[in-house]
């Protein structure tokens, strides 16, 4: 059963798939609730340009990927902002540009190259000993910076508007918070590849999200199914030689789908909704009578 | 009526979006401990006004001056303002307590890498008092009512210990009764914390006996006056487009009807 610890890839594949389930989910907290849920799937493809010109012109994949990725980000807001387009609009235009690089840049290298390909489906076991140090830092890093500015993300979750009003620099934490998400997306590609890699980070956000009213709780949550999903998903990978990014994703959907239908918080809400509905017909009575 | 001490200057201002003036030469002092009631059709530029004294936006013309910064630097005086714009309902599932909400009124006091602290909780706990919301402080927000949404988050803005209010149509989509019940709320911490309050509504009548002044803006400044001056049949009528009659309440107090007040 444990004979697996033998082996160094798979000891790598282990920490790198518990460190990318707990900032992804971390991450993934302030994605749901900022609703920048599109802009992440928009930041992986973008990061999967940087990494297939990387491989075309022989210049470090990763490197590149965070260059592309965080040029996007700051692409999508100036476009947006300047264009005075809806967000949404601006991420699709930047979306269907950078896979279009994508399919180019793999077009030009002129052969098959397995490596591309692992970025794109995830390969949890190909974590190399840089790799594993790359995600172990930007884990570090992300982590402390959210926990430095929480108050003030909890903040701009709530009314974005009324915290710049009150002298939080919104501005600056919104940019910084973009680039915490490029970075993840980046260190995290490898381990789970680019289509997969916004379910980790979206789902179990979401499914935390079904369970508690508060943001502490919910990033505690999100990181808890992170972790296991990561878990799971690896020991199904392994033990029935699937692909380690879909049986990992497959599982936090099965957690999402089990948090939403025993939903306490959902079904509270339901209840406070008719209960509130019932009040406010007893007082516009009241008030007729 | 406040003090003589002016802490807001705005000095012959045009402001607006691109191509679209949303005041023009606005001039206007506000002086400390003062009640000011802004009213005016919608697109009038009220809510402009307070973009202005924010700092969230700046003027194309003119200049403004907030408790003693003026430019660039009008943004330095947002921590000592405590501002709570139009807003929709809350959504049932949305994330923090009573406690927390009101919290977030301390976090520009506190600043930045530094954690919420025991006085401040006590500033939160007060302040939700302030507006007999103290009982719900470990209710998820969502869970409230529409009127006591409102009342915690004028609490918000209480537990920044703000040294002006500005208040955006903090009665609309409530129901009468709570209308009245927030506002009480509001005349009442005016009052005990002497604090200056800028007001802007539709409801004209919510201004008698609570206004020391009321500005009444329609792109430019109309008319500004005690209520007794502004709040005039002649003048309501042309700011509403409709007929409108002032009555007398069995309590003697100025009753304002908008319609047709001979049907």
């Amino acid at each position: 059963m444990l004979e697996w610890v033998h082996y160094g890839f798979m000891v790598r594949a282990l920490i790198s798939s518990l460190l990318v389930g707990v900032v992804c989910s971390v991450v993934g907290v302030f994605v749901v609730t900022r609703g920048l849920s599109f802009i992440g799937a928009g930041i992986a493809h973008a990061a999967f340009a940087g990494v297939t010109l990387g491989f075309l012109i022989g210049f470090s994949p990763l490197a590149l990927a965070v260059v592309f990725s965080l040029v996007t980000v700051w692409l999508i807001q100036l476009v947006g902002k300047k264009g005075q387009l809806r967000l949404d609009v601006s991420i699709g235009i930047f979306f269907s540009l950078t896979m279009a690089l994508a399919i180019l840049f793999i077009g030009l290298m002129r052969s098959y190259n397995a490596e591309v390909y692992g970025y794109l489906f995830g390969n949890l076991l190909g974590v190399t000993r840089q790799d594993l140090i790359l995600i172990l830092i930007v884990s570090a890093v992300v982590l402390t910076l959210l926990t430095l500015f929480f108050k003030e993300y909890e903040f701009i979750i709530f009314d974005a508007e009324v915290a710049e009003a009150a002298g939080i620099p919104t501005g600056v934490l919104s940019l910084l918070l973009l680039t915490m998400i490029a970075v993840t997306v980046v260190v995290s590609l490898k381990a789970v590849g680019v289509i997969l890699v916004f379910a980790l980070i979206v789902t179990p956000a979401a499914s935390a999200y079904q369970l508690t009213h508060s943001l502490r709780k919910m990033v505690g949550l999100s990181a808890l199914f992170g972790t296991t999903a990561s878990l799971i998903g690896l020991f199904l990978s392994y033990r029935f030689d699937l692909p380690s990014g879909a049986t990992i994703v497959l599982t936090i959907s099965v957690i999402f789908g089990l948090c939403t239908a025993f939903s306490p918080k959902r079904k509270q809400c339901e209840w406070t909704r008719l209960e509130s509905t019932e009040k406010e017909q007893k007082k516009m009575s009241n008030v007729e009578s | 009526m406040g003090n003589e001490e002016r802490i807001i200057a705005l000095d012959d201002v045009n402001a607006g979006y691109a191509e679209q003036i949303a005041l023009e030469n606005l001039s206007l002092e506000v002086h400390r401990g003062e009640f000011l009631g802004i009213i005016g059709p919608n697109g009038a530029g009220k809510t402009t006004i307070f973009k202005l004294i924010l700092g969230l936006m700046e003027p194309m013309a003119g200049s403004v001056q907030v408790l003693g910064y003026s430019g660039k630097e009008v943004r330095k005086a947002r921590p000592r303002l405590g501002y709570l714009p139009q807003r929709e309902e809350i959504d049932p599932q949305s994330l923090g307590s009573v406690l927390d909400v009101v919290l977030m009124g301390r976090y520009s006091r506190i600043g930045l890498f530094r954690r919420v602290r025991a006085r401040d909780r006590e500033i939160a706990q007060r302040a939700l008092a302030q507006v007999q919301m103290e009982k719900f402080a470990s209710h998820p927000i969502g869970h409230l009512s529409g009127g006591q949404q409102q009342r915690v988050l004028v609490a918000r803005t209480l537990a920044q210990e703000p040294e002006l209010l500005l208040l955006d149509e903090p009665t609309t989509a409530l129901d009468v009764a709570t209308q009245q019940d927030l506002i009480h709320s509001i005349g009442g911490i005016h009052r005990a914390l002497g604090l200056t309050v800028l007001f802007i509504t539709h409801n004209v009548n919510t201004l008698i006996g609570l206004a020391d002044r009321v500005l009444y803006v329609n792109r430019r400044l109309y008319a500004i006056g005690p209520p007794e001056e502004i709040l005039t049949e002649p003048m309501l009528t042309e700011m509403y487009g409709h007929e409108v009659a002032i009555l007398t309440r069995p309590d003697g107090r100025p009753c304002v009807i908008v319609g047709d007040s001979h049907a």
